[in-house]
């Protein structure tokens, strides 16, 4: 995989926990709604169909901005190894006209007790992103960002 | 400029312009209401502000985006700690 350091991102990190555990955080809804989203935002109605084409949702009830769902489509499963999925694609792989644009992967390799983890996120260009910045789909994204500092320490 | 250290009041940022305090203020008008600096009175003065965040542009974007995956592994890291105890992680809901 080539990243381009202008749009994206590559997040590397040993996690104490086994493959196995953090792939069910990535995997089972009811485990992902508990930490997607900083506090006080509240991730509902997940939906993960662990399967190339299936969908991969999240709503989440943002206090004082509304609610914002986003769809995207799952590219690729490798139980406790690799998923895959992308916002440009919706269920079943059928494009999508208004999406922030990203794929994401979510690499885990077994490393001692625990996992050897990587998240990557490949976006626009940065011409391609602009457009949708300045029609605001930025907002889905850079929303709980601004939170994020404050909640880490209460989590 | 010097908004960058902190809110000052709109004389203090007016002194060295030469420029008169309605024409000054105009100015200010104008940046406030690009979202580039926000204004409110205190006492008899008027505080100015920068807004940093409207001034983030492309460059900044990105970093957005990895705090908010640093932030989100973080929840992540947390959140199986407290799965560690568990031999099979039920869903809590």
């Amino acid at each position: 995989m080539i990243l381009n350091p202008e749009t994206d991102l590559e997040l590397v990190r040993h996690l104490r926990a086994a493959p196995s555990k953090v792939w069910r955080c990535w995997t089972e809804p009811a485990l992902l709604e508990q930490w997607f989203a900083p506090k006080p935002v509240v991730t509902r109605d997940a939906k993960i169909d662990l399967r190339p084409g299936g969908i991969f949702s999240t709503t989440m009830d943002i206090p004082e901005m509304g609610t914002q769902t986003g769809d995207g489509c799952i590219l690729e499963v490798v139980p406790e190894r690799r998923l895959v999925w992308t916002d440009l694609l919706g269920p079943g792989y059928r494009p999508v006209g208004d999406a922030f644009g990203f794929t994401a992967c979510i690499l885990l390799e077994p490393e001692g007790s625990g996992t050897l983890y990587r998240a990557i996120a490949m976006h626009r260009t940065p011409d391609q992103r602009k457009s949708h910045e300045d029609m605001g789909f930025h907002d889905g994204w850079g929303t709980a960002a601004a939170q994020l500092d404050d909640v880490a320490a209460a989590l | 400029m010097r908004l960058g250290q902190g809110p000052l009041p709109v004389s203090v940022l007016a002194a060295p312009t030469g420029f008169a305090l309605p024409t000054v203020l105009r100015h200010l008008e104008v940046l406030e209401q690009a979202g580039l600096i926000r204004t409110e009175k205190r006492g008899r003065s008027r505080m100015c502000r920068a807004v940093p965040v409207a001034l983030h542009g492309a460059a900044d974007w990105l970093a957005a985006v990895r705090s908010e995956w640093e932030a989100r592994t973080d929840r992540l890291e947390a959140f199986l700690e407290t799965l560690e105890d568990e031999h099979d992680p039920e869903p809590r809901d």
